[in-house]
């Protein structure tokens, strides 16, 4: 067996490279901040991000300078706000802003997951957003003539996301609100998954159905409790409301968000270091019991 | 809107809520919307007031409705309001995990009976904008765009729009058409929009002032927007939402 059991350090060394394109997993839920912290220090660059509602863990990503194009249906700070700095990327011209919507992204990693070049909708036929909108041609159908949108296929280099549990060869249990995870890991060539507890293939065997991820596509598998704070984890922790509520303060201006990348990933050599920085007891407070 | 209606509450001291001026709007605009759910429907609800309209539709007036999010969390019981479609509060109270391939494939076959939305703007033509504004100074501002709303509004069987009463939001053009009122096949888009003193309706394909409450003028407010609608020869007059309603809104609204 290959050992896919590894840091988050190495896993985005070994396999996030410039230029790719990564699918970011989880969507209000189970969203990979360890790993996307990972990819923020170690300065990768000029990958295209891809994602249908894109939340705080892109500021990440476009200020530590990692974006150079993001394709998503929404980008900002769920039910507070807009992103400060995606706004402040895409006016200074250092990020491509390919905006959608969120089922339209769907159904382009849906395509890829299913191995054909598009899928025809009715959606994005008619206002400004759909004449603006990258990846979709116009097309008739050809048993009824009918017009509709062919949304091209995306196929994503990798896939990041985090999960409950995971076996040693990466079959990834996942519960809870899954979003557009599925779909963006499918279409993806490879995945990169943190989580919670690395359990024995036997627990595995206890409950299949859980398993949402077949081993054969995931690459790496990073053991990190907490490795989806400030988001939430079901059934494992609750999400830092605080955290999200102050986000779009702390990002507000250049010299904000310089000083809330280097206390939350700069500072610090890995996660656990950054969760060890974070006020006393919050991680408690957090458990998924108390909520 | 009355304006001895926040004091009133305030001055119950068994309030446990502190209620305030936009609780009371936001219940104004939500329980005007709720009147135009059947029971028995199948929602899909976006974030923000239509959350609102959704939890006075299941506890009081249509409490068979089934509620879809687009992130998958299909019959929820919207008990207090979430942040985003796949907030624990929510997630706890869905009797199903789906995906956002299952409920927007829902939406696509036409199972969905009414899309429940709000945007920056609505305008004449029912167009929605979530995607840009320009500010008094001229300057455009960036929104957080389309996400589901552009595929609610084309795929939903109906829409119903709900708004804060900001004059600005109500426009004979929008800026940019993220949501385009062009429903696909015979669905019927955007059917009208609520706002905390009235709802509009789109039946003539231009907005109609269609019902008020008993408490605000329709000259006063048709005049005070900033679109060109119409008073219906019909006009209904509506009771607002008072006493246990304005409570239940400001529970729901505190535990977010």
């Amino acid at each position: 067996m290959i050992d896919k059991v590894m840091s988050a350090q190495q896993a985005v060394k070994k396999y996030i490279h410039n230029s790719n394109t990564v699918f970011i997993g989880g969507f209000g839920h189970a969203i990979p901040f360890a790993i996307a912290h990972e990819i923020v220090r170690q300065k990768k660059h000029s990958l295209h991000f891809v994602k249908t509602g894109a939340d705080i863990l892109f500021d990440l990503l476009v200020a530590g300078g990692c974006a150079s194009r993001l394709s998503c249906g929404w980008y900002g700070n769920p039910g507070i706000g807009m992103s400060n700095i995606i706004n402040r990327a895409v006016d200074s011209g250092k990020l491509v802003l390919n905006e959608s919507t969120n089922f339209s992204m769907i159904l382009r990693l849906h395509a890829g997951k299913l191995g054909v070049p598009f899928i025809p909708s009715p959606i994005l036929a008619n206002g400004d957003l759909a004449n603006s909108v990258d990846g979709i041609k116009t097309m008739k159908c050809p048993f009824t003539e009918v017009q509709y949108q062919a949304h091209s296929a995306l196929n994503p280099d990798v896939a990041i996301i985090h999960a409950q549990r995971s076996d040693m060869d990466g079959n990834v249990q996942l519960w809870g609100s899954v979003g557009d995870t599925i779909e963006g890991c499918e279409a993806s060539q490879k995945i990169i998954c943190s989580v919670e507890e690395i359990c024995e293939k036997e627990e595995i065997l206890l409950s299949p159905h859980l398993t949402k991820l077949p081993a054969h596509k995931v690459a790496a598998v990073i053991k990190q409790p907490f490795g989806a704070y400030p988001s939430y984890l079901h059934d494992y922790y609750q999400r830092d409301e605080s955290y999200y509520a102050e986000h779009t303060v702390n990002t507000k201006d250049n010299l904000k968000s310089d000083e809330w990348l280097r206390s939350s990933v700069f500072d610090h050599d890995d996660f656990d270091s950054y969760l060890k920085s974070l006020p006393d007891k919050l991680l408690a407070k957090l458990a998924w019991s108390n909520s | 809107m009355n304006p001895n209606t926040e004091s009133n509450y305030k001055n119950n001291g068994l309030e446990k809520t502190l209620i305030t001026e936009e609780i009371i709007s936001q219940a104004r605009a939500a329980f005007m919307a709720a009147r135009e759910i059947r029971d028995h429907q199948t929602l899909f609800v976006g974030i923000g007031l239509p959350c609102l309209v959704a939890h006075f539709s299941q506890s009081i007036l249509s409490p068979s409705c089934h509620l879809v999010f687009e992130s998958g969390l299909m019959e929820v019981s919207c008990e207090t309001q979430p942040l985003s479609t796949a907030s624990a509060n929510i997630a706890k109270t869905a009797k199903m995990h789906g995906s956002m391939l299952d409920v927007f494939s829902m939406l696509q076959r036409g199972e969905i009976d009414v899309g429940l939305l709000s945007a920056a703007q609505i305008d004449i033509h029912g167009h929605l904008n979530s995607s840009r504004l320009t500010t008094k100074s001229g300057k455009t501002l960036s929104l957080p765009g389309s996400g589901g709303a552009h595929d609610i509004t084309v795929l939903a069987n109906k829409v119903i729009a709900v708004m804060p009463s900001d004059p600005r939001r109500f426009v004979n053009n929008v800026e940019f058409i993220t949501s385009p009122n062009n429903p696909y096949g015979n669905r019927e888009g955007v059917a009208g929009v609520a706002m905390p003193d009235a709802y509009f309706s789109f039946d003539t394909g231009r907005p109609i002032l269609q019902k008020i409450y008993s408490d605000s003028d329709a000259d006063a407010l048709n005049e005070s927007l900033n679109w060109d609608s119409q008073i219906s020869d019909n006009l209904e007059i509506v009771n607002p939402p008072e006493g246990n309603l304005i409570e239940k809104a400001g529970i729901f609204l505190k535990n977010s």
